[in-house]
Formats: structure tokens, C-alpha cells, sequence
């Protein structure tokens, strides 16, 4: 196999996850200039440079195992984390196929797919996973489909159901979010899902992501970036557990800043389903510590120049507001005022 | 109309008869003389089944039971799960054509929508009104109860006793604002609540 795992890293208490320098290097940092504002920012997702986070449909790292378990345990204390409204199954089926069809060709010697008619066979070498299955009959997998395959794909995973010119959030897997609950934006409609967001609606982005994202045909799914801060390296920060990470933001001292505050950035595809006419949005996320990013100067004096700049209604919805001066003054010692051309590259 | 800080808050249009429809159920939770006489004066095509949610008490009769035309069947409940179990039953019977008016306090209001959406009702179908108290059901994303007839910004959640600043982001599948808690990153520090929700 060609990641080395580390399956004992953990996402709470601890908190041992660390990234390899090889991790830091494919970290997607999300900003190309000195400042940051919403846009459409969306592009196809096509197959990106050997080793980039844009390799393959759904990317696989080094945190994969270890973020499986993490899934689990939040699962195990809410079972609520994964919602899919009854008339979701065709888009369950959907996104079954899609990843393990994508998974199996892309990590060939970790995921295998065999099909014998309806009777397909599945194999998951890192989990340790075998499981023979008929395609459509919920009955022979342990749970149902939707829940079986994001069990074992890294990411969040929501699936919208298209009708009446609008999408709806009618399922999700969601376990790893920047503080929005599944459980109670579920059944919404695009503009109401996104209706916290501050600045974007009246910047026309939603309803144009919304036109263009009706559109999205099979075969052409499409990408974009989006981040927040988080502290600690903790990928349950949902609006459920907020009493138990809340107090980690008022945490943050000089001392502790380049442990403690992570980077959180979310690669966001958007594929169409084929039977359903469904929309599977997977919600990739990465997090790297400010001392990860601060390996490679000019992550760190960019990141200074966009916090340093961002309107304080965004950092109040992204919930900087209490430690972002302290961050600010951590990274300013890495900020010389060189100018930087535009673009994400690490050097 | 004003216009909501987060979109997912519902907006009220003015209330209007849809004349296109053929049969109307009409859901009122509140009195409001000026518009039960704008709409029942000129009623549309059509029967209309008009649910009345009154008080428990019998006070002076409703505006809405006065000066309804001829198609109308007029029923009076009083209590919400009463209002409730007569839309089922209407909705039960109800035709291809049917048009469903829901006014009144957001709480009666998103609770009689769900009941609705269990028959399958569109949202084009469908039309609402705020009337009355604007008091917020609020829906704890900590444990997950429904606090009712909340007029403050912050409230004491009726489940698990925190504090839940009352956000403007509405579930129309729960009928219900978010309310998290406030002081989760300082705990103890809790603002005064304050009458918003009149």
C-alpha cells in the first residue's frame, strides 16, 4: 500500500493527529491573494497533478483510518449525525456506486469492486472490510447504503434531492462539520441550508451557485474551496457538541497558538447521480496546525495578510473573533511584507 | 414586509385566496378582524373549510365565524392538537385542487405546515400568514427539545436548563429557530435576555 496510515491518531481528548511534512505539502491552502471574499469559486473536478489532494474523486490520506474511527464514535453518540429522508433511496444507491466505483479505480490496492449481475462483492483493505451485497436491496448490507459507504470514505457527505428548480439537503453524513447541524438544516431548501452565511446572499453568490448547480450534469462534477479556523485538531466541532469545543476558543494563548490553531479547509465536490437525479456533495476536509502551515513562510505571511483583513462579519460567523489577535500577532512574526504573486503553491 | 437577516426565516406575504384552487382549507390561530373580513367578503370559487383554533374558555365569538359566505364549513376547535387532528381529518378528504391557508402564530402555524407535508402537500399549495403573539418555538440543538412561546432573545431550555441564544435560522421541518448555547465558550457569561418576540 502506498499511504502509510496512522490508524492511532486522534481527533479528541489527546488530540495526537499531526500531519507528515508529506500531508503539510498537499495541504489545499485555500487563498491565492492577500484577501478574502466569497465567490463562485467553483471549477470541474478533474483528475489534478499525481499527489495533490485533486488526484482523485475522493481523496484518500495518511488520516484515513484514524478518521473512520473518529466517525464512529460520534455516530455511537448520536446516531443523528447521519439523517436521509425516506424518499432518498435511488440517491443512496447513487452515492454507494459512485464511491466505491471511484474509491476501486482510483486505490486499486486498497478498494476492490467485483459485480456479478446485481450481486456485487467488496473489499476494504485498510478497514478490513468484506461484504458481499445485492445492488438495490438495502437487506443484505448491515445498514443502510448511504450510512455504509460514508462509513468508510473520508469526508462529510450530504445529498440533495433536485425539484422544483431548487436543491434540498435530504440526507448527510455529518461528523466533521464547521459548526452546522445536519439534524437541523436537514430538508432545507439551497437558500435556506446557507442562510447563516453572512455578506454572500447579498453578493448574488448563493443564487448564482444555485443556477449553475442545477445544471451540474453526470460526469462533470465540479469543486471549490472553503475554510475556517478551528482550534485544536477536533473534526467534531458541530452546533450539538459546541458546550465541549466552545471553551477551546477562549483557550488560546501565545504560547499555545501554533499547536492549537488549525487551519481548516474543505474541499467541496459536487457530483450529479445518475438514477436519482440526485446531487452528492462531499465535504473533504483537512486540517493543519499554524506551526504545520509556518513550515513554509509564505503560507503563514498569507494567511496574516487575509485574517488580518477579513471583514468582521465573516470572522464572526467563522467564529474567530476571540483568538484571532493572538493568532494574528503569532504570525505577524513570519509576515516581512514581501510581496507575494498570486497563487496557493507552499514555495 | 421587513427583510429576515438569515434566509431561512420565513417571510409573510400579504394573505390572499388562490383563486386557481378549487377547494380551501383555511387554518386561523389568531384573531385578525381587518383581514377575516377582506378575505371571507370576497370568498373564492369553491368550498371553503374554515379550522378555527379558539380558547379553551368561551369568550365573545370569533371574527372569523361572522359574515362567512355560504360555502363555508365553519369549525371551531380549542386547542392546538384539536386544530391539529381536524386538519389531518380535512386534509384526509381533501381533493387534487386544494389550497391550504395557514395563519396565525409561527408555533400553530409550522406545526399545522408539518401536517400538511405529511400529505404530500406542495409548497406552491400552500400559504401563510404570521397573526397574533410573535413568540418563537425554539428548538435546542443540544438536546433537542422544543421550547415553546419564547418571547426573548435567550431562554432557559425547557430540556436540558442551558441558556440558548435564539438564533433567526428557521427549520420548517422542525417548525422551530435554533437556540445554542450562549455561554458555551465563557461559560457563565450570560447576557440579560430581552422581549423580542413580543
Amino acid at each position: 500500500m502506498s499511504i502509510a496510515f496512522k490508524p492511532d491518531e486522534t481527533f479528541r481528548g489527546d488530540y495526537t493527529y499531526r500531519n507528515s511534512p508529506a500531508a503539510i505539502r498537499r495541504f489545499p491552502f485555500p487563498f491565492h491573494q492577500d484577501q478574502y471574499m466569497y465567490s463562485v469559486n467553483m471549477e470541474p473536478h478533474t483528475k489534478g497533478p499525481a499527489g495533490s489532494v485533486f488526484e482523485n474523486a475522493f481523496d484518500i490520506d495518511e488520516h484515513y483510518i484514524a478518521e473512520m474511527r473518529d466517525r464512529a464514535i460520534t455516530l455511537e453518540r448520536d446516531p443523528g449525525r447521519c439523517v436521509s429522508l425516506p424518499h432518498m433511496m435511488d440517491a443512496e444507491w447513487d452515492t454507494l456506486e459512485l464511491i466505491m466505483e471511484s474509491l476501486s479505480r482510483d486505490y486499486p490496492d486498497m478498494f476492490t469492486l467485483a459485480k456479478d449481475g446485481a450481486r456485487w462483492s467488496w473489499i476494504n483493505r485498510p478497514l478490513g472490510i468484506e461484504q458481499t451485497f445485492t445492488f438495490g436491496d438495502a437487506a443484505t448490507l448491515p445498514c443502510p447504503p448511504f450510512e455504509y459507504i460514508t462509513r468508510q470514505c473520508q469526508g462529510d457527505f450530504v445529498i440533495m434531492d433536485q425539484r422544483d428548480n431548487d436543491l434540498f439537503a435530504d440526507a448527510g453524513m455529518i461528523t466533521s462539520q464547521a459548526d452546522w447541524s445536519l439534524m437541523f438544516d436537514a430538508g432545507m431548501s439551497f437558500m435556506e441550508w446557507h442562510g447563516p452565511v453572512p455578506l454572500a446572499h447579498e453578493l448574488g453568490v448563493f443564487e448564482r451557485a444555485l443556477k449553475y448547480l442545477l445544471m451540474l450534469q453526470q460526469g462533470r462534477p465540479v469543486r471549490r474551496l472553503n475554510w475556517t479556523m478551528t482550534i485544536n485538531p477536533r473534526l467534531d466541532t458541530s452546533p450539538e457538541t459546541y458546550p465541549e469545543w466552545g471553551p477551546d476558543r477562549a483557550s488560546v494563548t501565545p504560547d499555545n497558538v501554533g499547536d492549537k490553531v488549525h487551519l481548516r479547509v474543505e474541499l467541496q465536490a459536487l457530483f450529479r447521480l445518475p438514477r436519482s437525479n440526485g446531487m452528492l456533495f462531499s465535504i473533504r476536509g483537512y486540517l493543519a496546525s499554524m506551526n504545520e502551515l509556518a513550515t513554509y513562510p509564505r503560507w503563514a505571511k498569507r494567511l496574516h495578510r487575509v485574517l488580518s483583513t477579513l471583514p468582521n462579519e465573516l470572522a464572526e460567523y467563522k467564529g474567530l473573533v476571540r483568538y484571532k489577535p493572538t493568532t494574528l500577532e503569532w504570525l505577524s512574526k513570519f509576515d516581512d511584507g514581501e510581496v507575494l504573486p498570486a497563487g496557493t503553491q507552499p514555495e | 414586509m421587513s427583510t429576515p437577516a438569515i434566509k431561512s426565516q420565513p417571510v409573510y406575504a400579504e394573505l390572499e385566496w388562490d383563486r386557481a384552487g378549487t377547494h380551501h382549507i383555511l387554518f386561523v390561530a389568531a384573531e385578525d378582524a381587518a383581514l377575516a373580513q377582506r378575505l371571507l367578503s370576497n370568498p373564492p370559487a369553491g368550498t371553503i373549510t374554515l379550522i378555527h383554533l379558539g380558547s379553551a374558555s368561551a369568550e365573545a365569538r370569533s371574527c372569523w365565524s361572522q359574515g362567512l359566505p355560504d360555502s363555508a364549513l365553519y369549525l371551531e376547535t380549542h386547542s392546538l392538537a384539536e386544530a391539529l387532528e381536524v386538519l389531518r381529518d380535512a386534509l384526509y378528504v381533501a381533493q387534487m385542487g386544494t389550497r391550504i391557508y395557514l395563519a396565525g402564530p409561527e408555533d400553530a402555524v409550522w406545526q399545522a405546515s408539518r401536517v400538511a407535508d405529511g400529505f404530500g402537500v406542495g409548497r406552491d399549495e400552500v400559504r401563510y400568514a404570521q397573526l397574533g403573539s410573535k413568540a418563537r418555538p425554539v428548538f435546542c440543538v443540544h438536546c433537542r427539545t422544543i421550547t415553546r412561546g419564547v418571547h426573548t432573545n435567550i431562554v432557559s431550555c425547557s430540556g436540558c436548563g442551558r441558556s440558548l441564544f435564539v438564533r433567526d435560522h428557521f427549520s420548517r421541518r422542525l417548525g422551530a429557530y435554533m437556540g445554542f448555547q450562549i455561554d458555551a465558550e465563557v461559560p457563565g457569561e450570560v447576557p440579560a435576555a430581552e422581549v423580542v418576540y413580543p
